[in-house]
């Protein structure tokens, strides 16, 4: 098992790494200056913006550019922004902790309203319990977030002034993020551990439950949902990733500080640094997710062995 | 007899702002949050040249000078009073006496000087796009409240940059933080003074104690009234406008058309609008790209789009307001040298397929004209949606197929540079007319200069040459008046509507003010209701 | 948001495929699993993809005629859905946007389905070095969540849909890599795929006769899941500027409008959005059949 870890962790850098010599290769590729966007209402010459230019080193070659970044990569520095001067790693201390509490917020929403709606459309199959859970299901993931979250917006903030419609630091300023990010993957989870339920509920050795004489409420719990738990668990984990995509529409539209806004900016903006530092971060998440999720797996399906 | 009415009206504009302060005394206290339609960048009058950045920082800044929105004249700020050499060329400014940064240190003419050198340090990469650059020579400090500032050759506009874009900044806190730093920890000697910035948020400003040298335009002196400014950056529209319905923003910018019509009359709430002067929304069109190197298809374009229509169906609620109106000049009307008479092309579909018959253009079986056997393709670009697509139908209807892409900022400007795009978007809000020349002069043809008509015109360089060294305002104002004839008779652009500024603030709200610019917020006067 | 299916993804292998004439037993399989939602499900996508291939024939008008008279008209008889901000009529728009959703959607699934298969094919088939090298690229790529992938590739290539499509396909071709492989490595054992080789066939052609046809229904299956995520991921990209151009119409992009709306001319987003949540939810549940006929056995686990 230590192994495996170490392995893995060895995998996750390479991965890593490759993603941002990718990404850097693409961003610098990318056509438009950068410079141009430093230039507000007021024109300037041709003249100021060479010396813009100039001044941000984005007169030298690309190759000279490309090895300068590497360079800062190796020493471990993430660089400035172009726009703002700022160091990047100052912009990932911020961002990261509010897009995490986000995509966790959202995955407990997910999870803690997603499964029990799961579990329950199957145990009521048919009733209205489960076409209540299934239409819960259909409308998060077929509604586009931008939509959802202005509807959350103009309903829960606007009308009934339960929470604030922007912002972030305050639980209540979670919410409603929270609930915009969180429904695709509750609504993936229920119709994923729905049918997993029907599947496991028909299975023998429910049947051989139910036989003893358990009681219905145990035979689905203890037997059937630990069962159908491994599907989801993946899916879970997989939506974790999904989850910054995600996130990059709802911190626009909540005016939320995060990793989504940064990196869409960033690009917009041509802010090469920006989009390094937050791509290598997204990259490092993604693979320490999918090391939580193989040994989460192991944890819960003994039968999963890694050498 | 006659007389009469025109005393009283004097009489009440006189009376005005007695009989509004001395009614109610405006409340101390108070945090205003004000939201913001993008990031600043840096706070720092010469690293920045961003809107959401100058609306924060014109509050820790002041100028020498400030122009007054009610008649366009030069008043006075930091400087008490100033004078101008005959020739022109050097300008003297005496410095209000007293005057100390936030940090303590006095705002002298060495800091002055410190001010302008730093502006035209060449190493610096300066964003500042209405400042004399190639004029400058030298600022001299002649005693501690005497600066002169010496330019190489005449250069008309330097007050009004003055009033804007020179802002100083306490040259202590400039070495203390660094030139590139300084954005991040700005120091300067206006009435709010920078407390903290956590990027993508908010900017928290608070109010200046020490603040006693207010320009004599504003409405009271000492300290401001709010104890604190907080800048929140909303980007989206629909949040920005329902943040300001929940309470959580009390002013709230760039409004949309249907959103200020739902709004407008809820006691709640106030519309601001700021008329800024500058060129209006206007598209650059490419004399060397076909077809639009051709006088007659730009002509056509000119007089195939009903301007009317386009601000009445884009911005319906805004017109009432006098904001956002058609625009038939390459100056808005409220700026200084605006020529009224340049405005030659108006809503004529029947002359626009005139001209492209003459000129050969020949309607093809669906309707798109062709010559040659070439379609009329037209490709157009823009920031964002509304207007392209009247323009569209519109020229539709003439015979004209309208490509139109509506990208990022970036994309939309790499496709102006490579010369790919017809019609392109352009910025321009400045007070002084001599914004056009950075759209038409040939030297800003390339190299990420702004002349994005590609025009090499030496009549048109000819005058705004002369226009931006004229001393003498009646012969500048004839001079852009020539200008900007000539530049549409050979329709080398397309204006279409004004761009205002559009807000919406809490009732709660009192003095909330606008700059010349009409864009920029003074929170000096400002003062927030319990 | 993102179509991923699951690292893990195994696909345990239908011993008998291959050997009776499998539609057959397709047919009797989709008679005995249809419920009622599945059949009015496929029932609204078969009438949405004839809207699709001829709008013309269910509305007469232009979508793009505009009607500054009629602008933000509230639903009546003469404009059943309303109009737009330039009065366009809603309905019209709508149906042409059919055209538009679908077809740039299928776009991006045969890009992602084709890419994503031949690298999924290769690795599995190949396996040793070319399967790590190949394998180590798809997990750097599927580290990109997909519509940063889209970004990037759309400032690179320009906005518009097609391009965003190219990028949302490009992003779903490595999740359809790691469930093909997987597939592939479950084929190559069988006695056929060995008999062949044996018979000296060459890899190409192994591949092309024996491998593809028994991967296929795994690809028909991810490909009507990721249909979905990509109009959704379209509309999306409307709604960061990046999506449809004017004046075409599209159902992302009329939502993406009707946002500023909401409060004052409701109708604009309702119509585009109720009919984009119905196609999306017919296609899972068409999906989820299609997954029950063709391979009972293909599980997410």
């Amino acid at each position: 098992m230590g192994s495996f870890i170490v392995y893995r962790l060895g995998h996750s850098a390479v991965v890593a790494c490759g993603v941002l010599v990718l990404v850097s290769l693409m961003i610098h590729m990318v056509p438009g200056d950068p410079a141009q966007l430093m230039v507000g209402d007021a024109p300037v010459s041709a003249a100021q913006l060479q010396a813009i230019r100039h001044s941000l080193g984005l007169d030298r070659p690309l190759v000279v550019q490309l090895a300068g970044d590497a360079g800062r990569f190796v020493r471990g520095n993430l660089g400035r922004s172009l726009r703002s001067g700022r160091p990047v790693s100052d912009y990932l201390r911020r961002a990261l902790p509010s897009t995490i509490s986000l995509a966790i917020a959202a995955m407990l929403f997910g999870v803690l309203v997603g499964a029990p709606a799961g579990v329950i459309a199957a145990v009521y199959r048919g009733g209205w319990a489960d076409a209540f859970a299934t239409a819960f299901a259909v409308f998060g993931i077929s509604l586009p977030s931008f939509w959802t979250g202005i509807l959350f917006i103009v309903l829960f903030a606007v009308h009934l002034g339960w929470f604030p419609a922007t912002g972030q630091g305050s639980l209540r300023a979670l919410v409603l993020p929270a609930l915009t990010l969180g429904w695709f993957p509750a609504g993936a989870i229920a119709r994923l551990l729905r049918s997993a339920m029907l599947e496991v509920l028909h299975k023998e050795y429910v049947g051989v439950a139910r036989a003893k004489g358990l009681r219905e409420s145990v035979v689905v719990l203890r037997h059937a949902l630990r069962n159908a738990l491994l599907p989801a668990v993946t899916l879970a984990t997989v939506q974790f990733g999904a989850l910054l995509s995600g996130a990059i529409i709802t911190e626009t539209v909540f005016a939320r500080d995060g990793l989504g806004r940064l990196i869409v900016d960033g690009i917009l903006q041509r802010d090469f640094p920006v989009v390094q530092g937050v791509v290598l971060v997204i990259a490092l998440i993604y693979t320490l997710v999918n090391l939580s999720t193989d040994l989460l797996y192991a944890w819960l399906d003994p039968r999963i062995h890694y050498g | 007899m006659r007389r009469m009415p025109f005393v009283l009206l004097l009489a009440a504009i006189v009376s005005l702002p007695q009989t509004g302060f001395t009614a109610v005394a405006p409340h101390r206290g108070g945090t205003l949050v004000y939201s913001l339609d993008g990031s600043p960048d840096r706070l720092d009058p010469n690293l920045s040249g961003l809107r959401p950045a100058q609306i924060v920082f014109f509050q820790i800044f002041d100028p020498l000078v400030v122009r007054d929105p009610k008649d366009n004249t030069i008043k006075p700020w930091l400087a008490a009073s100033w004078s101008v050499s005959p020739d022109g060329k050097v300008y003297t400014f005496h410095l209000h006496p007293g005057v100390r940064f936030q940090d303590g240190t006095p705002l002298d003419a060495a800091a002055v000087k410190f001010n302008f050198d730093r502006t035209h340090n060449p190493a610096l990469g300066t964003r500042c796009g209405g400042c004399a650059m190639g004029f400058y020579e030298s600022a001299d400090a002649v005693n501690a409240s005497t600066v002169t500032i010496r330019l190489k050759a005449p250069w008309a506009p330097f007050l009004d940059a003055a009033s804007l874009f020179y802002r100083m900044v306490s040259p202590a806190g400039v070495r203390k933080a660094g030139d590139q730093d300084f954005g991040q920890h700005p120091v300067g000697s206006g009435p709010f003074r920078f407390v903290q910035w956590t990027p993508n948020d908010r900017v928290v400003l608070e109010r200046n104690p020490d603040y006693a040298w207010a320009s004599p335009l504003f409405k009271h002196q000492g300290p401001a009234y709010l104890d604190r400014v907080v800048f929140r950056i909303i980007p989206d529209p629909s949040t920005r406008v329902n943040a300001l319905e929940t309470g959580e923003v009390q002013v709230t910018t760039a409004v949309s058309a249907q959103d200020l019509q739902r709004l407008a009359h809820d006691a709640r709430f106030k519309p601001i609008i700021g008329l800024s002067p500058g060129s209006p929304y206007s598209w650059a069109i490419n004399v060397t790209k076909a077809p639009t190197d051709q006088l007659a298809v730009r002509q056509a374009t000119e007089y195939g789009i009903n301007r009317d229509l386009i601000a009445r169906v884009v911005y319906g609620p805004f017109q009432a307001y006098g904001a956002y109106r058609p625009a038939f000049t390459l100056l808005s009307p409220v700026t200084w040298g605006y020529d009224k008479e340049s405005g030659i092309y108006h809503y004529d579909p029947a002359k626009a397929r005139a001209l492209l018959d003459a000129a050969g253009w020949k309607p093809g079986p669906d309707g798109i004209r062709r010559k040659d056997g070439q379609p009329l393709v037209v490709v157009f670009n823009a920031w964002e949606h509304g207007i392209p697509e009247l323009v569209q139908a519109e020229l539709r209807s003439v015979g004209m197929d309208v490509k139109v892409g509506i990208y990022d900022g970036l994309t939309v400007n790499e496709d102006q540079r490579k010369g790919e795009s017809n019609l392109s978007p352009l910025p321009g809000a400045r007070t002084d007319p001599d914004v056009l020349s950075a759209f038409l002069h040939s030297r800003n043809v390339g190299n990420g200069g702004f002349n994005f008509s590609f025009v090499k015109d030496p009549e048109l360089d000819k005058l705004f040459d002369a226009g931006a060294t004229a001393v003498n305002l009646e012969k500048r104002k004839q001079i852009y008046a020539q200008a900007q004839r000539y530049a549409m008779e050979k329709a080398y652009m397309l204006p279409i509507t004004t761009r205002d500024n559009v807000s919406l603030e809490s009732a709660k709200v009192q003095g909330l003010g606008f700059d010349a610019t009409g864009f920029f917020p003074w929170l000096y006067d400002t003062s927030l209701e319990p | 948001m993102t179509f991923m299916p699951p690292l893990s993804a195994t696909v345990a292998m239908h011993p008998t495929r291959g050997e009776r004439w499998p539609p057959a037993r397709w047919i009797r399989r989709a008679y005995r699993r249809a419920s009622p939602a599945s059949i009015g499900a496929a029932g609204f996508l078969v009438v949405v993809v004839l809207v699709a291939i001829a709008p013309s024939a269910l509305t007469r008008s232009d979508p793009n005629q505009m009607d500054p008279v009629a602008v933000l008209g509230a639903p009546s008889i003469a404009h059943p859905f309303g109009t737009d901000e330039f009065g366009r009529d809603i309905l019209t728009r709508v149906v042409f946007g059919a055209r538009t959703s679908l077809s740039y959607a299928l776009l991006a699934t045969a890009i992602g389905s084709i890419l994503g298969t031949s690298i999924g094919v290769t690795a599995g088939f190949y396996g040793g070095r070319v399967d790590n090298v190949v394998m180590r690229g798809v997990d750097i790529l599927l580290a990109f969540p997909g519509i940063l992938l889209a970004l990037i590739v759309v400032t690179l290539l320009g906005p518009g849909l097609t391009n965003a499509m190219i990028a949302v396909g490009i992003g779903q071709a490595p999740a359809f890599s790691r469930v093909v492989r997987g597939a592939t490595l479950g084929v190559k054992t069988s006695q056929y795929v060995e008999a062949a080789q044996g018979l000296g066939a060459t890899g190409a052609r192994v591949i092309w006769r024996h491998v593809v046809p028994n991967v296929r229904h795994v690809v028909f299956v991810l490909g009507s899941l990721g249909y979905g995520t990509a109009i959704l991921i379209g509309a999306s990209l409307s709604f960061l500027g990046l999506g449809a151009q004017p004046p075409t119409p599209e159902w992302g992009s009329m939502l993406e409008t009707a946002r500023g709306y909401l409060q004052t001319d409701w109708w604009i987003g309702i119509w585009p959005g109720a009919v984009l949540g119905a196609t999306l939810l017919s296609i899972n549940i068409v999906g989820d059949l299609l997954r029950d006929i063709l391979d009972p056995s293909l599980r997410l686990e």
